[in-house]
């Protein structure tokens, strides 16, 4: 097989349009023949033409098909249906010479029904056998399509690698058309590969045909998807890689992946998974005016955590060293803003066991630096009031072993700072065996 | 004859402050949808009121190491090269890269490994090289992006497009854009601070601009602080003057700007206003944060016995943690020294020995006291080096030539996924082969742990919208924890 010949034989999704226009002009001019005089040698050409150019055709399609990558039953009947109309039309041109109009007329007939035929098998070649149903059903079908009810629900090959290889692969890689011998829309034909070996091997990438020609740069001449259409998308190349390194299960869902993959995974259908990342803030009422006034006159420094929340992220940075009083004055306006208090810093303001009372049972607080005060274990326990304290950074105080079980009995709490306090070596002990899931760096 | 209205708008207002007070504040233009409805905190002008994603990170260290440090003696590993030392770069390895014109007329470039033994490091099993012990054992806060790339191949372009976020001089800083974008935390210091080592090769030239503001308002630009008793260059009053004098002189100076302001409203006056309010405020702060003196001995151990000599690295990075504990948002060190054409095998070993220690020991000592959980610490170059010797390759001795292609950034805390090794380079060394960051990335990854869309903090300058990715970059997820 030349160049050449493959060259031509892209002609031909272009050249059969021509006996197609050809042989339904004879077929109109036949029908207005009964009502105009004078048609008839222009029906003989165009009969002729169309035959002539269905032979044209029939050429460029053996051409194109020894190429390779079709279904071999369809080419079967779309060539010989196609020669037909060729066959068919020459016949009628034929029996119009020798006057015999009306076998002429059946002949021309048989071809536009054979012709017909062809174009339509020759179309579900090119587009893939579901192309005509395409517009019906099938978009409300991917829309209705139901998402997993949870992340560990998620199927690897059913909702994450299908959609992919549907969209971007299936169109030239398909049951009726495997470009490359290689079927890309089943389960068998992704394991039986194709002519340049297998597609995917499972648990080697590397070893991969199909990985190794989506990451190409899109120059390269085995890059994929070819002619020109856009890449993969970096998560769509991510999820078929982590589904062939994991083993290329059909049937598996995606438990045994680790967590950031299951997220890209969830991200990727849409679904809620990005707690984890984003995490979602309590919804709070808008803090009062007068008192973030107040604060903010006194030094205080008090920002939404982020744009549209109305929790607030408080810092005493400008305000150490500060007198007792005042912090006292300013602990008694902080309370007024009780609820919108999500993460605050008083470190180094000289905080001791009776001011840090004030701040028992903020409802939604969940980071909280104390460092470098007086604390000692009678103002560490006013924290366990605290329902969301996720975060809390106690160092450089003077807390000892007696405040682990209180910090170790608060189960919200994921970081707990006690670095340059009274906590013996055994105290830390002790927080460990009680929890072992606590970060203490 | 011209109109007197006309006449008095021409005379208050210039072009640019014209337009930004006849409602397309540059501020509101940009960002108005993301502002609440009442007024926060808010010390000065600046950009967002509140950040438009919950901040992991509330600051920035920025360890920059300025000449290209070299990845393959420090942190990718590349057994490869070893089987290859001495043979000549493969054409279909480089595919025709140019080379700069100090290695590009050399007859061959042989392919050097690295002398210096690499071992795996903690429970992340990160690849790390007998140089830099101390970064090891804290290997598993750290996230290694192997796969790092610039566009610049010099050292002043490529240094400019990291801070910058273009080759060209002329725009904002990083920390001038955060700054810009999210104030100051702390109102008696400065929001973007920078120090230079005093103890690195000044090899190759770093300039104020790397640090400046560009067109933004000009007290965002990066304050630099020096090694010895006076950090701020003409901050401490003269002999004989007290500070109640610098108060009134500073009032009544105060009042004249004031009438010009009023007059002309050109911005920088106010900000110019503002700037001398905060050296006032940092006549106090700057002593107080530069008085070593309540540091115990044991600091010193962790950092290093050199932490003692103001301007080392080991010093500047122990004012840093300093610095973060106080609010400050963006601390910017440079160590230069990395530009190894030549005499790569000693000059390396020095650079790493005084870098290394105090590197670690920042990330250790911000992780003990609670402040790496939302401060992000950044180690890495311009560029990287390249897999073959600039130079003759001897037994001892070879150089390395500028390579923009891969090279190696840690990060650690501030939201990042610490013990992560991401990105991979090919068996030479040479091209990336998987999850490649770009410089605009790297940005785009620093201003969304802050809370920032790096598409959303714009500045309208000269008639269009600039941010500090120009038009590209794209937040690097994966690295977040």
């Amino acid at each position: 097989m030349t160049d050449w010949t493959l060259f031509f034989g892209h002609f031909h999704p272009l050249w059969v349009h021509l006996p197609i226009g050809i042989l339904l002009l004879a077929a109109l001019l036949e029908l207005l023949s009964r009502y105009i005089s004078g048609l008839e040698k222009g029906i003989s050409l165009s009969l002729l033409a169309g035959a002539v150019a269905a032979g044209f055709s029939a050429w460029s399609g053996f051409l194109l098909a020894s190429g390779g990558g079709y279904n071999t039953d369809t080419l079967f009947w779309h060539q010989w249906t196609g020669i037909c109309v060729g066959l068919l039309a020459l016949g009628a041109w034929l029996s119009r010479r020798r006057k015999a109009l009306y076998v002429s007329r059946i002949l021309l007939a048989g071809a536009v029904v054979f012709m017909s035929v062809a174009g339509h098998l020759g179309g579900s070649m090119t587009h893939g056998d579901t192309y005509l149903a395409l517009p019906f059903g099938k978009k409300e079908a991917i829309l209705a399509k139901k998402l997993p009810a949870e992340v560990d629900s998620i199927r690897l090959y059913a909702d994450l690698v299908q959609p992919v290889l549907e969209a971007r692969c299936a169109s030239c890689h398909n049951g009726q058309k495997s470009n490359g011998d290689l079927d890309l829309s089943s389960e068998e034909g992704i394991r039986k590969g194709g002519r340049s070996g297998a597609a995917a091997v499972p648990g080697d990438e590397h070893k991969s045909e199909l990985i190794r020609r989506i990451m190409l740069t899109p120059d390269k001449k085995a890059f994929m998807p070819a002619n020109g259409q856009p890449p993969l998308t970096k998560t769509e190349i991510a999820l078929l890689r982590w589904w062939i390194q994991s083993g290329m299960d059909f049937r598996k869902t995606v438990t045994e992946w680790k967590e950031p993959q299951r997220f890209v995974a969830a991200t990727y259908l849409g679904m809620e998974a990005g707690e984890k990342r984003e995490p979602r803030l309590p919804d709070v009422p808008e803090a009062p005016e007068a008192a973030v006034r107040k604060l903010t006159e006194r030094g205080i420094l008090i920002r939404p955590v982020k744009a549209g929340s109305h929790l607030l992220d408080i810092s005493f940075a400008s305000r150490r060293g500060t007198s007792p009083e005042n912090l006292k004055e300013d602990l008694k306006l902080l309370a007024e803003l009780k609820q919108q208090v999500f993460w605050l810093e008083l470190s180094r303001c000289g905080l001791t066991d009776e001011a840090i009372r004030s701040l028992a049972g903020y409802p939604h607080l969940s980071r909280l630096i104390l460092q470098r005060n007086s604390l000692t274990d009678n103002g560490i326990s006013v924290l366990i009031s605290l329902p969301e304290l996720s975060f809390l950074n106690v160092s450089e105080n003077l807390l000892t072993d007696q405040s682990i079980p209180a910090l170790s009995g608060m189960k919200q709490l994921k970081k707990l700072y006690i670095w340059q306090t009274q906590v013996t070596e055994t105290g830390r002990a002790d927080l460990f065996r009680r929890r072992p899931d606590l970060a203490t760096p | 004859m011209k109109n007197p209205l006309t006449q008095h708008l021409a005379d208050t207002f210039n072009r640019r402050s014209f337009l930004t007070k006849a409602g397309l504040g540059f501020g509101s233009l940009a960002l108005g949808s993301l502002l609440p409805g009442r007024i926060y905190s808010d010390p000065g002008e600046r950009a967002l009121v509140a950040p438009p994603i919950a901040p992991r990170a509330k600051r920035v260290v920025y360890l920059f190491q300025s000449g290209g440090p070299s990845q393959f003696e420090t942190f990718d590993y590349k057994p490869f090269l070893e089987k290859m030392h001495g043979k000549d770069l493969p054409e279909s390895v480089r595919k025709g890269q140019r080379l700069t014109g100090m290695s590009a007329q050399q007859s061959s470039l042989p392919l050097v490994s690295s002398p210096y033994a690499f071992a795996q490091h903690g429970k992340s099993g990160a690849w790390v090289s007998e140089l830099m012990p101390h970064t090891a054992k804290v290997a598993d806060d750290l996230c290694f992006v192997k796969s790092m790339f610039t566009e610049q191949i010099n050292h002043d372009p490529a240094l400019t497009f990291f801070q910058t976020g273009n080759q060209l001089a002329g725009r904002p800083s990083i920390g001038s854009w955060i700054s810009y974008g999210l104030g100051s935390d702390n109102d008696n210091l400065p929001s973007f601070i920078v120090m230079v080592s005093k103890d690195a090769p000044q090899d190759q030239p770093l300039y104020a601009r790397l640090w400046g503001n560009g067109f933004l308002p000009s007290k965002h630009q990066g304050v630099q602080f020096r090694s010895g008793t006076d950090p701020v260059l003409f901050l401490s009053n003269p002999e004989g003057y007290s500070t109640a004098d610098r108060r009134y002189m500073l009032d009544a100076l105060k009042d004249l700007n004031t009438a010009q302001e009023e007059l002309y409203g050109d911005p920088e006056i106010a900000n110019r206003i503002s700037q001398y309010e905060m050296a006032f405020r940092m006549q106090t702060s700057v002593p107080e944060v530069n008085d070593l003196s309540d540091e115990p001995e044991w600091v010193f151990d962790l950092y290093g016995q050199e932490a003692r000599n103001p301007g080392t690295f080991a010093a500047n990075c122990l004012m840093a943690r300093r610095l973060i504990e106080r609010n400050v948002k963006f601390v910017q060190l440079y160590h230069q020294g990395w530009d190894q054409h030549g005499n790569l095998p000693t000059a390396i070993t020095k650079q790493c020995k005084a870098t290394d220690q105090p590197s670690a020991a920042l990330v250790q000592d911000l992780k003990q006291r609670g402040l790496l959980d939302d401060t992000l610490v950044v180690w890495g170059g311009e560029f990287g080096r390249t897999n073959y010797s600039q130079g003759k390759l001897t037994k001892t001795d070879y150089g390395r030539d500028h390579h923009p292609r891969c090279f190696t950034v840690w990060m650690a805390g501030g939201g990042i996924q610490p013990g992560l090794t991401y990105g991979e380079t090919d068996e030479f060394g040479y091209n990336i082969v998987r999850n490649p960051v770009h410089v605009h990335d790297f940005q785009a990854t620093l201003l969304y742990l802050l809370g920032i869309d790096h598409e959303k903090l714009t500045y309208e300058f000269q008639g269009r919208r600039f941010r500090l990715t120009d038009v590209a970059g794209t937040v690097v997820k994966d690295l977040l924890a």
